[in-house]
């Protein structure tokens, strides 16, 4: 198969070939796409993802246009034709049928197959190839390169933003006043705020509460005295430092903000910022309990107390105050205890911790409560408190004692079915358990059950709910009512079988609350019921207790009381009752209640409107300097207390005044915004409107009158 | 003349050299000879006289189209037309410039009989001219984007809202956020949604007073795009004196004194406390005998607050005084708190009670309210029946009518059923209580008076442009107004002989202060300002004018009969072919 083997190296040789193309051109589009895509991002934001349909489109596009699928092996032949002289322009034969040849074609064929299998691949073939990877590889360091570059830019940018941003701030090269060559600024926090000596080159402070504040300036020249004025107020003269020439040194606590500038001789430099950051009481946050909480009796008498405590500076101590009340009515004991928390306070921002508060360790009896708090103290000494808590445990004998019920009642055994008795019993069939063999316990249990049931259907009639029993009266109701019906009297016949006064509208005249609890109440007994008759008679009592809190609640709820007290009149003239005698009152007249307060905010309502003179480069009249200097006491004051706000407008409102006709128009601007902020009203208030009276509208007056 | 003596000679020639034809010995080709001589005569008379003829000119180009500034592209039906533009920026092939459009219309009134105007239109002196040129106009209106419309008081006082109302033209594909500002400080904000036309309306309450210049602020995606003047004068509060009498003390009597002493109103009270007896108080003023009330009191005072009760107790000689003062112009607030009329003066208003099982708290109504009203307490709701004498205050949620005020003589009685607006007080609610109780005081309150009012327009007095100054005075003479860059001189309006007119042109923009008996702030804009505020009022005029042109018809077209020369070169054609004729013929001989 002579021919076979040639004609395949050839068809092989193309495969090969096209091969090469495809993959050449794929890299190619691939470097096509990321560049495209990498391109679009430099403009706008683009997932990397998209990439993938550009490439496949475009790989489409490519294969639809580039046509070296179309390479045949005629191509191939002529190719190898050129390309190998060996080969003696006889490669197409190997593509003829052996049969179509001649005897010199054949020998021929056979020699150049020979040939073929002996050379080796053309180094043309793969060039596509080695074009296209070379060219993606490029292709993806440019990209790189262009997107780092952008994200450089970028961030220059963000950064060239910030720092023109933080430029009022702290980052400013100070301006130096005239007359001073170097300065520092030494700040000594406080222990309590364990922070360390810091010291700079700005005059705007921002320091701690009580931080020691030392300045040393150096003079360029020779001076005499050297002065801070703090507030406007007060001046302080700097000392002269011993040890370097023309050093002048102050050393002061500060307590609290305000602003200061120097004064040189002859000259005052511009309002520098005193800001001081006051040290915050520490923060209490209670978790748990609840801030009333109940806890029913037949539950383990402890309390679960977490707490949150933060501060700014650290914490140095907390503390739990409790306070036992116990006793009723005019014999109320009050004890107070006090625990500490499990954990150590060394300063501590942060803490979280929590105790066990064990009521019954406490002394706490039924009926007795337990109010509490927590009190931290800072290690500034601070102290805070949080709110107060309230834990109560329910007195069981209260509610257990038959006060109030004992007489009046007809004792019918259906009245025994209270939520008392059932708890004596829960409680005695308890005490029993080992006496008693099990299904003598569990038959008494389920007793008990029926009997809480029996009681909720009691109650729920209350609530207009149905007696599962239907209706009608039965001689389990355990009352008739009156007298056998008269013959005829039909009425009475009727109301024989018609249970009346289980009439469901009538049972719900309630106060919605009272409803609430009433449903709270059979919840209670709903839950005792299931207890009971799953034969856990000690889950049951809680529900019970509860239940029976709940009903006393609701009897003592509609009951208030109120304490007499005694007042002591003076005693009556009756000569001058009703005798209308007001000669010895005089008239009550408030004068002008027009204060300084009142004057001054005029001058100051007056300002605005020669600052929007001298906005419009106009001379305002000499009152217009009064009011400047007006506005300029008043941002001044307002500046003390809070100099990062009002402390440029100060300084803006001081050169407005120096030189009127030349103010900038920022800083007319800064004073503007701050007066406005310190005369800004919300109140419209009423005013005489305009009247032109003019002769010619009197005139249509009168003529209209006649 | 000179045509006749031609055509004469002419004929003559004609007649002999036809002649002379018919006498040639060789008759040959005769017929076409003297046709050929008679087409070369008439030729040559042709070609010495100038042949012409009429043409009417059609009716297209007699239209004319003006392209003013802000017109948009120019619609096809127009391109047959004749285009000017009076804007350079709109010079193209097709359109030329005009400098001055009174000079063009000067020139072309004969030949223009229609003139279409797009853009924002022409200005009044050029439609004056316009008009009086008997030319038809046309107007297609542009529509110009960002602020076109805006209102506010020009003069406030101190104590009452800025209210600002206006229109945005928001063709754009961002949000604008209008921000009004003043005084360094951003007072109030609207969003303006994108592609879309929206009224606007913000407001504060200026703490100062004098001129001020407040801005309007656009903001563009964050971006200060555009900002434009608000210049109001915030005069100096003048507080009206107000006297209280009362049958009873009372709750909301005390409030208001308290309120109204604390913001330093002069107030007198005289108060009931049993029979014939009566406590008085001063609050911000020297006492005085306020016992008996007389015209002469009365004069003291600008305002009367009186339950009803109060004024039916007065004497008949008190109540006479009172509406001779009222004639005058005091004002008097009733307070009522029944359905009778007890006193004469509230008899006027027919009060009935709001049948309701249980009085409910009411959001009461008022103009220049401005934010939410909290609902106020009372014990029982009146109304007060609407009538075409009385002005409704004060309405609550159900469109009943709580305060009203009718005139009296140039007074002003004012009836309030609102009897316990305390409960805004001790409900913290300090505004509502205030801005109720400022419209009523001011809505009665005598007014201040004034003898000279100033009034101009255009609105936005523009620097360069011409303003229409109205003072309205009492003089007898002719008042001079004196301005910065001199004096202008009034004249007398004819049938309102307190009125007077004068022309001025501010020479510098910025607050400019007018004196005259007395004197008056006015802001002159930039040129560049309320840009489209302007062109819209421009081109409001610019459709009344063109609306009252259409009202009279009048001939759409001009026939124009135009003589055209024929051109000579056929006649020599002529000639020539005649003579060639004759010439060829005499040569076959």
């Amino acid at each position: 198969m002579p021919e076979q083997n040639g004609q395949h190296i050839i068809r092989s040789l193309r495969q090969r070939w096209q091969r090469s193309y495809l993959l050449g051109a794929l890299l190619l589009t691939a470097a096509g796409a990321i560049l495209f895509i990498t391109l679009l991002q430099l403009f706008t934001p683009l997932s990397w993802w998209w990439i993938i349909p550009v490439f496949l489109i475009s790989s489409c596009f490519i294969y639809w246009l580039r046509p070296f699928r179309l390479i045949t092996d005629e191509d191939i032949t002529s190719f190898l034709n050129h390309s190998y002289p060996e080969l003696e322009e006889s490669a197409h034969l190997l593509l003829l049928p052996h049969t179509s040849l001649n005897l010199l074609q054949q020998l021929q064929q056979q020699k150049t197959e020979k040939k073929l299998s002996n050379i080796q691949p053309p180094a043309a073939m793969h060039r596509p190839l080695r074009k296209g990877s070379l060219i993606l590889i490029t292709t993806v360091c440019i990209c790189a390169l262009a997107i780092a570059g952008t994200a450089a830019l970028q961030n220059d940018k963000v950064k060239s933003i910030k720092s023109t941003g933080s430029s009022t701030g702290t980052g400013k090269k100070e301006q130096l006043p005239a007359g001073i060559k170097t300065f520092s600024v030494t700040i000594d926090p406080p222990a309590y705020t364990k922070q360390s000596r810091r010291s700079q080159e700005q005059f705007s402070l921002r320091a701690e509460e009580g931080s020691n504040i030392r300045w040393s300036i150096r003079t360029s020249g020779n001076v005499d005295s050297l002065n801070i004025i703090f507030n406007n107020k007060e001046t302080i003269p700097l000392t002269r430092s011993g040890d370097v020439d023309n050093e002048w040194i102050l050393e002061r606590v500060i307590r609290e903000s305000g602003f200061y500038q120097l004064q040189l001789p002859g000259t005052n430099s511009e309002l520098y910022t005193l800001d001081v950051i006051h040290d915050q009481p520490a923060a209490i946050r209670i978790l748990s309990p609840q801030q009333y909480t109940t806890i029913e009796p037949g539950r383990k008498a402890v309390t679960n107390l977490r707490v949150h405590i933060s501060d700014d500076y650290g914490v140095n101590y907390a503390q739990i105050i409790t306070t036992r009340a116990s006793g009723k009515g005019e014999s109320v004991s009050f004890k107070e205890q006090q625990f500490g928390f499990p954990v150590p306070f060394s300063g501590q921002k942060e803490i979280e911790s929590s105790k066990l508060l064990d009521l019954a360790a406490m002394g706490l009896q039924g009926g007795d409560e337990l109010y509490f708090y927590v009190k931290v103290i800072d290690n500034h000494g601070q102290e805070s408190r949080s709110d107060m808590y309230f834990v109560s445990l329910p007195d069981t004998s209260e509610l257990l004692s038959m006060s109030g019920m004992e007489s009046g009642v007809n004792q019918f055994p259906e009245y025994f079915r209270s939520q008392r008795q059932i708890i004596i019993d829960t409680e005695k069939l308890l005490k029993e358990q080992s006496s008693v063999s099990k299904d003598t316990f569990n038959a008494r249990s389920n007793d008990l059950g029926i009997e809480q049931k029996l009681l909720r259907l009691r109650y729920g009639k209350f609530l207009g709910e149905e007696n599962e029993s239907g209706g009608g009266h039965s001689p389990d109701d355990g009352h008739d009512h009156g007298s056998e019906p008269a013959y005829g009297d039909i009425q009475s016949l009727i109301d024989q079988y018609a249970h009346k006064h289980d009439n469901a509208e009538d049972a719900t005249f309630f106060e919605p609350e009272q409803k609430a609890q009433l449903k709270a109440i059979l919840t209670e007994m709903w839950n005792s019921e299931l207890k009971l008759r799953t034969y856990i008679p000690s889950d049951a009592l809680p529900y019970q207790y509860k239940a029976l809190r709940l009903l006393k609640e609701l009897q003592q709820k509609s009951r208030a009381y109120v304490s007499k007290t005694s007042i002591r009149m003076p005693p009556l003239k009756p000569e001058k009752r009703l005798t209308g005698n007001l000669e010895k009152i005089d008239p009550a007249g408030r004068l002008s209640k027009e204060t300084k307060e009142d004057i001054q905010l005029i001058k100051l309502r007056e300002a605005m409107s020669t600052l929007e003179m001298l906005k419009q480069k106009k001379q305002p009249a000499i009152s217009g300097q009064e009011n400047l200097v007006a506005a300029e006491k008043a941002i001044s004051a307002k500046a003390m207390a809070q100099p990062s706000v009002y402390l440029p407008a100060l300084s803006a409102v001081r050169s407005i005044i120096a030189a009127p006709a030349s103010a900038k128009k920022q800083d007319i601007m800064l004073v503007q915004r701050a007066l406005q902020s310190i005369i800004q009203t919300t109140v419209e208030l009423p005013q005489k409107k305009n009247v032109l009276r003019g002769k010619l509208g009197a005139l249509y007056f009168k003529k209209l009158e006649q | 003349m000179q045509e006749y003596i031609i055509i004469i000679s002419s004929a003559t020639l004609l007649l002999f050299l036809l002649w002379k034809e018919i006498k040639r010995v060789d008759r040959s080709f005769l017929a076409i000879r003297m046709i050929a001589t008679t087409v070369a005569v008439t030729m040559l008379v042709l070609l010495v006289i100038p042949v012409k003829y009429d043409k009417k000119i059609s009716t297209a180009s007699s239209n004319v189209l003006l392209i003013t500034p802000g017109a948009g592209r120019t619609a096809d039906s127009f391109s047959r037309y004749k285009q000017v533009t009076t804007d350079p920026s709109k010079i193209s092939s097709a359109v030329s410039y005009i400098p001055d459009l009174s000079v063009f219309i000067e020139q072309h009134r004969n030949e223009m009989a229609v003139l279409h105007i797009t853009g924002t239109g022409i200005e009044e002196h050029e439609w004056k001219m316009l008009d009086s040129s008997g030319i038809q106009t046309r107007y297609t209106a542009a529509s110009p984007r960002g602020l076109i419309q805006a209102e506010w008081p020009g003069v406030i006082q101190f104590g009452y809202k800025l209210r600002l109302s206006g229109t945005y033209n928001n063709r754009g594909e961002e949000k604008i956020k209008i921000v009004l500002s003043g005084l360094g400080t951003s007072l109030d904000s609207i969003v303006i949604a994108a592609d879309s036309i929206q009224t606007f309306s913000l407001s504060c309450l200026p703490a100062h007073t004098g001129n001020t210049l407040y801005e309007l602020q656009l903001f563009r995606e964050e971006k200060l795009v555009e900002t434009e003047k608000i210049p109001v004068i915030i005069k100096q509060p003048v507080r009206p004196q107000i006297l209280f009498l009362s049958s009873s003390p009372g709750f909301e009597n005390k409030f208001l004194q308290t309120w109204l002493y604390e913001n330093n109103y002069p107030v007198a009270i005289r108060n009931t406390v049993s029979r014939d007896r009566s406590d008085q108080q001063f609050l911000n003023m020297r006492a005085m005998q306020v016992k008996n009330i007389s015209s002469a009191l009365l004069d003291e005072f600008d305002l009367l607050v009186a339950d009803d009760n109060a004024l039916a107790e007065l004497p008949a000689t008190a109540s006479a005084d009172i509406r001779t003062q009222l004639e005058k112009g005091m004002g008097l607030i009733i307070q009522s708190d029944s359905s009778a009329a007890i006193s004469s003066f509230s008899r006027a208003f027919a009060v009935k009670k709001q049948a309701e099982q249980k009085t409910s708290p009411r959001i009461l109504v008022w103009q220049g309210i401005t934010g939410k009203s909290n609902p106020l307490a009372a014990e029982q709701w009146f109304s007060i029946r609407q009538d075409p004498f009385a002005q409704a205050v004060v309405t609550d949620d159900r469109q009943e009518v709580i305060a009203a005020c009718r005139l009296y003589g140039s007074g002003k009685v004012l009836l309030n059923t609102a009897a316990s607006t305390y409960n805004w007080m001790l409900a913290g609610n300090k505004e509502n209580y205030s801005s109720f109780w400022s419209l009523l005081i001011s809505k009665a309150a005598r007014g201040a008076e004034k003898n000279t009012g100033w009034r101009y327009s255009p609105g936005f007095a523009t620097v360069n442009r011409q303003i229409k100054l109205e003072l309205e005075t009492s003089g007898e003479q002719s008042p001079v107004i004196k301005t910065e860059s001199g004096e202008l001189y009034t004249a007398q309006t004819p049938y309102l002989p307190d009125t007077w007119t004068a022309n001025w042109w501010p020479a510098h923009p910025g607050w400019q202060t007018l004196s005259c008996t007395d004197t008056a702030s006015i802001y002159v804009f930039e040129e560049k300002d309320w840009i489209a505020a302007r062109q819209t009022e421009q081109i409001k005029n610019n459709i009344v004018h063109t609306g009252k042109q259409t009202s009279i018809r009048r001939k759409e077209t001009i026939t124009q009969t135009n003589s055209k020369t024929i051109p000579v070169w056929p006649f020599y054609i002529g000639l020539l072919a005649a003579c060639s004729f004759l010439w060829w013929e005499s040569r076959l001989r």
